[in-house]
C-alpha cells in the first residue's frame, strides 16, 4: 500500500501520464467548452464574441430545432431504455436457466454489440425497405415507407426504437447474466424448500439481488441514450453534403446531432454548440442524481 | 535602456509580422509577381481542392505551368469528403496558422474566411503589373466574376476570388422515349417553359398509363415497365435533382425573393412571399397530379437512378452530373436541353450557376501570394480553363473566348467517346449565354448555406411529406431564427 507522505512521488509518476493525457484531451476541452458557452455569439473561426453572458443558452433554448431534438431524445430515452432493460432482464434470466447452447445464445445476443453501426444501419435499411423490405412482406404491408423520404414521424421513430432496443440488448444481457451467475444458489434452494412460486422467486430473490447491476445498467443506458446520434445517422443518413441526415426534414434530429450541426454550421457558431452541450450535461446530471436518490431505497448491496 | 530598445525592436518586429496576415495589406506583393517570375528561388505553394475529378485533372495542367515557372512548386492538397471537408479542414488550418496558399470554395466559405481576415484581396493583383486588362476581365462570364465581389463593405467592387470550376443546371431527357412519343403525338416536344412542361407531362402520363410506351425500351429482367410503374404510383414524367436549387430557382423566376445580403456577416431571409407561396402550391399540385417530382420522391439524393429505371423521362440536374444519367449499354439515348423558365415572366429566364471559386489565403508570404497569383492566371487562360473543363467533364470554361478555342470547339461539335453527355451540357451552357438566359447566384454571407439547407428541407417536406405550405414556411422562419429576419 502506498502512503501519501512516503510514496507521493511514486503516485505522481504512476498518475502523471494519465493526468497529462486527461488534461489535454478531457479537462482542457471541458473548461474550454464552458468558457465558449458563455462567450456570446462566439464563432470558432476568428474567435470573435460579444461579451460574456447567457446569450448562447437563450439562443439554444428558443431554437425550435433544439426543442425538436430534445423531444426526440426524450422519447428515445424514456421509452427505449426501460423497455431494453426489462427485455434484457427477461432474456438474461431465460439464458441463465438454459443449460444447453447457452454459449451459442450468448454469442447470438452479443453479435450486435460487436458489429459496426453503419453495417447494422444498412441491414435495417434493407429490412425496412419500402419496395422489397422483409418487414413489409412479413406483415403484408403494401409499400409502406419506413426510412425513406415518404415516412412519417412515428414510423421512423418506430424503426429507430426497434434498432436501439435490439442493439442495446447485447451489453445489458451480458452484464445481467454475470450478475445472475454470481447470486448464491443457496437462496434459490431455500426458496424451493419453502415452496415459493417462480414469480415470487424472481420478484423477491433475483431482482433484489441483481439490483446493483440493474442500477448500473440503468444509469449507463440513460447516459448513453441521451447521447444518441450514430444510430440515427446509420438509419437515415444519406451521405455527405445532403440535407436531411436525421430523416426527412431532419425530423429525428437528436441533441448530440444538434450540437454537431451547430459546430460546423455556416459561421461556426461553436458558442451555441457549447451551450447546447452544457444543457445536455445538466440534463444527464439531474437524471443521474434522481436515479441515485431512488436507488438508495431500492438497491440492495 | 539597452534592454528597453531590444524589447521595442522585438515588439516592432512582431507587429510587422502580424500585419502580414489580413485582408488589408499593402500592394507591394502584387509587384512581386515580376520578381517571382524571373527568380530562380524555389517557392512552395499549397493548393487545396476536393479529391475527385478536379484533383485528377489538375496535375497535367500544373505540369504545363511548371514548364513556364519551374521555380514554383505546387503541392496539390486533395481533401476527401467534398467541399464540406475542404471547408472544415481549412477552418481548422486557419485557426492553427497552417492554411494552404490557395483554396477552392463556395462564396459562403469565403465569407467565413474573410470574416477571420484570412483572405487576401485579389483586386491588387488584378490591377497590378501582371493583372488583367479590362478586355480580359470582360472575357470572363460576368455572373461568375460577380461571385468574387461584395466581401468588403466599404469597397464592394473589390475582388477576393476568381471563378474556377463552374457548372449550371440543364434538362436531361430520355431521347429514345421522346422520339417514340413524338411519333404517337407530335405535340410532345421538349418543354422550354414550366407551362409547356405541364401540358407535355399530362400527355406523357396518358401514353404511359395506356401502356403505349412499354415496348419502346427493352428492360432488363426484374425491372418494371413504365405502365407498371405508373400503376404503382412511382412514375413521374419530370424530376428535379436538387430540392434547394428547385426552390431557389423558383424564387428567382417568380420574383418571390430569397435572401438579402446586408454585409459579409449578415443577411436576411425574404422567401415567405405571396409569389413563393403560389409557386410552392403550384409544384405541390403538379406533384399530386403525378407530373412533377424531386429526387427525394424516389427515396434518392439524385434523380439519375429513377431516370435510368424509366421512373422519369426528364430531369433537371447539374451539368457536372450529366454522366450519371447515361445508362450502361444501349438501353436508351439521352440528350440535354435548357432548363425550363416561366413563360408568364419571360424577363426572368434565370438559371442557377453552381461550382466553386478560388481564393488566396493570407497565411502566406508575399512571394507565395505572388506565385499563387501566377498559377491562377495561368490556369484561367482561355485554353487552360477549356482544357480543365474538358478534362473534368461537366465543368464549364469560365471565359467566353474559351468556347472558341480550337480544342473546345471540337469538343462541342465532335466530343470524344464517353464525353458526349458533358459536351451536350456545355452546348446548352453556351446557349444560356447566347439566348437571353441569365445565370444567377444569390449573394453569399456568413450563414447563407444554413438558409440553403433549410429551404431544401422545406421544399422536400412540402413536395414529399405533404406539409402545409404556409405552416412549413413559418416553421422555416422559426428554425432560422430572428438573426435572419429583418427587424420590423
Amino acid at each position: 500500500m502506498l502512503e501519501y507522505k512516503k510514496d507521493g512521488w511514486k503516485a505522481a509518476i504512476a498518475l502523471g501520464p494519465t493526468l497529462l493525457l486527461l488534461s489535454v484531451f478531457t479537462f482542457y476541452p471541458i473548461i474550454n467548452a464552458v468558457l465558449m458557452a458563455f462567450k456570446q455569439n462566439y464563432v470558432f473561426l476568428g474567435g470573435n464574441y460579444d461579451g460574456i453572458g447567457f446569450g448562447n443558452f437563450v439562443t439554444v433554448l428558443t431554437d425550435p430545432k433544439f426543442l425538436d431534438a430534445l423531444k426526440n431524445t426524450s422519447i428515445m430515452v424514456f421509452i427505449s431504455v426501460p423497455l431494453t432493460i426489462v427485455i434484457s432482464l427477461l432474456l438474461a434470466v431465460a439464458l441463465n436457466s438454459v443449460k444447453k447452447f447457452r454459449g451459442f445464445f450468448q454469442t447470438v445476443f452479443f453479435l450486435p454489440y460487436v458489429t459496426n453501426t453503419i453495417a447494422l444501419g444498412l441491414v435495417f435499411n434493407v429490412v425496412f425497405h419500402k419496395d422489397y423490405g422483409l418487414f413489409n412482406s412479413i406483415f403484408g404491408l403494401n409499400m409502406v415507407d419506413w426510412l425513406g423520404a415518404g415516412t412519417t414521424y412515428w414510423r421512423a421513430m418506430f424503426v429507430l426504437m426497434v434498432y436501439t432496443i435490439w442493439n442495446g440488448l447485447a451489453f445489458k444481457i451480458i452484464v445481467l447474466l454475470a450478475g445472475l451467475q454470481s447470486i448464491d444458489k443457496q437462496y434459490y434452494q431455500a426458496a424451493s424448500v419453502d415452496g415459493a412460486s417462480r414469480k415470487r422467486v424472481f420478484g423477491r430473490i433475483t431482482v433484489p439481488l441483481l439490483s446493483p447491476m440493474i442500477l448500473y445498467v440503468t444509469i449507463t443506458s440513460f447516459i448513453g441514450a441521451f447521447k444518441v446520434y450514430t444510430s440515427v445517422i446509420a438509419l437515415f443518413g444519406k451521405g455527405s453534403g445532403q440535407a436531411g441526415a436525421y430523416g426527412p426534414d431532419n425530423m429525428l434530429i437528436t441533441v448530440v446531432g444538434y450540437i454537431y450541426e451547430k459546430l460546423w454550421a455556416s459561421g461556426t457558431p461553436f458558442g451555441v454548440a457549447a451551450a447546447a452541450s452544457i444543457i445536455l450535461f445538466i440534463i444527464i446530471l439531474i437524471i443521474t442524481l434522481i436515479q441515485m436518490i431512488v436507488s438508495k431505497k431500492r438497491v440492495h448491496y | 535602456m539597452k534592454k528597453f530598445f531590444i524589447v521595442l525592436i522585438m515588439l516592432f518586429g512582431l507587429f510587422a509580422l502580424v500585419g502580414c496576415g489580413g485582408n488589408v495589406i499593402d500592394k507591394e506583393f502584387a509587384d512581386l509577381t515580376e520578381e517571382v517570375k524571373t527568380s530562380s528561388e524555389e517557392i512552395k505553394i499549397k493548393f487545396r481542392v476536393p479529391s475527385g475529378v478536379i484533383s485528377a485533372a489538375l496535375p497535367n495542367l500544373i505540369a504545363d505551368f511548371n514548364v513556364v515557372y519551374p521555380n514554383i512548386k505546387v503541392e496539390l492538397d486533395a481533401v476527401s469528403g467534398g467541399y464540406k471537408m475542404v471547408r472544415q479542414t481549412t477552418i481548422l488550418d486557419i485557426q492553427s496558422t497552417k492554411a494552404p496558399t490557395l483554396v477552392l470554395g463556395y462564396p459562403d466559405h469565403f465569407a467565413e474566411y474573410f470574416s477571420a481576415d484570412a483572405m487576401i484581396k485579389l483586386q491588387d493583383f488584378i490591377s497590378g503589373p501582371n493583372g488583367y486588362t479590362q478586355t480580359e476581365l470582360d472575357d470572363f462570364v460576368q455572373s461568375y466574376l460577380d461571385e468574387g465581389k461584395n466581401y468588403d463593405d466599404e469597397k464592394p467592387e473589390d475582388m477576393y476570388s476568381l471563378p474556377f470550376n463552374k457548372s449550371t443546371e440543364v434538362l436531361i431527357y430520355n431521347k429514345t422515349m421522346f422520339e417514340a412519343m413524338k411519333l404517337k403525338d407530335d405535340s410532345i416536344v421538349i418543354p422550354k417553359t414550366w407551362e409547356e412542361l405541364k401540358t407535355v407531362t399530362e400527355k406523357i402520363n396518358t401514353l404511359v398509363q395506356a401502356g403505349e410506351l412499354d415496348e419502346v425500351i427493352t428492360i432488363a429482367e426484374g425491372e418494371k415497365k413504365p405502365s407498371e410503374l405508373y400503376a404503382e404510383g412511382t412514375f413521374y414524367p419530370f424530376a428535379y435533382d436538387s430540392a434547394a436549387n428547385g426552390f431557389i430557382t423558383m424564387t428567382r423566376q417568380r420574383g418571390g425573393g430569397y435572401t438579402e445580403k446586408v454585409n459579409n456577416g449578415k443577411g436576411y431571409i425574404v422567401f415567405n412571399s405571396p409569389e413563393n407561396v403560389a409557386g410552392l402550391k403550384y409544384f405541390k399540385a403538379e406533384n399530386d397530379a403525378k407530373r412533377y417530382a424531386i429526387a427525394e420522391t424516389f427515396n434518392d439524393i439524385y434523380a439519375s437512378n429513377a431516370f435510368m429505371a424509366l421512373k422519369t423521362f426528364m430531369t433537371v440536374g447539374s451539368s457536372a452530373g450529366v454522366g450519371h444519367n447515361i445508362p450502361e449499354g444501349d438501353k436508351f439515348e439521352i440528350a440535354v436541353a435548357e432548363a425550363p423558365y416561366l413563360a408568364a415572366k419571360p424577363g426572368n429566364k434565370y438559371i442557377i450557376q453552381q461550382g466553386t471559386n478560388v481564393a488566396i489565403l493570407a497565411q502566406s508570404t508575399n512571394k507565395q501570394r505572388a506565385a499563387a497569383w501566377l498559377l491562377l492566371k495561368f490556369l484561367l487562360q482561355p485554353e487552360y480553363t477549356a482544357k480543365f473543363a474538358m478534362a473534368t467533364g461537366g465543368y464549364l470554361p469560365v471565359r467566353k473566348s474559351a468556347y472558341e478555342t480550337d480544342d473546345y470547339a471540337e469538343y462541342l461539335t465532335n466530343p470524344p467517346i464517353g464525353k458526349e453527355g458533358f459536351s451536350m451540357a456545355a452546348n446548352v451552357a453556351l446557349n444560356y449565354l447566347n439566348k437571353g438566359y441569365q445565370f444567377f447566384v444569390d449573394p453569399a454571407f456568413v450563414g447563407s448555406s444554413g438558409v440553403r439547407d433549410e429551404v431544401a428541407a422545406l421544399f422536400t417536406a412540402i413536395i414529399v411529406n405533404d406539409k402545409d405550405v404556409e405552416e412549413r414556411l413559418t416553421k422555416a422562419y422559426q428554425t432560422l431564427g430572428k438573426a435572419y429576419q429583418r427587424p420590423e
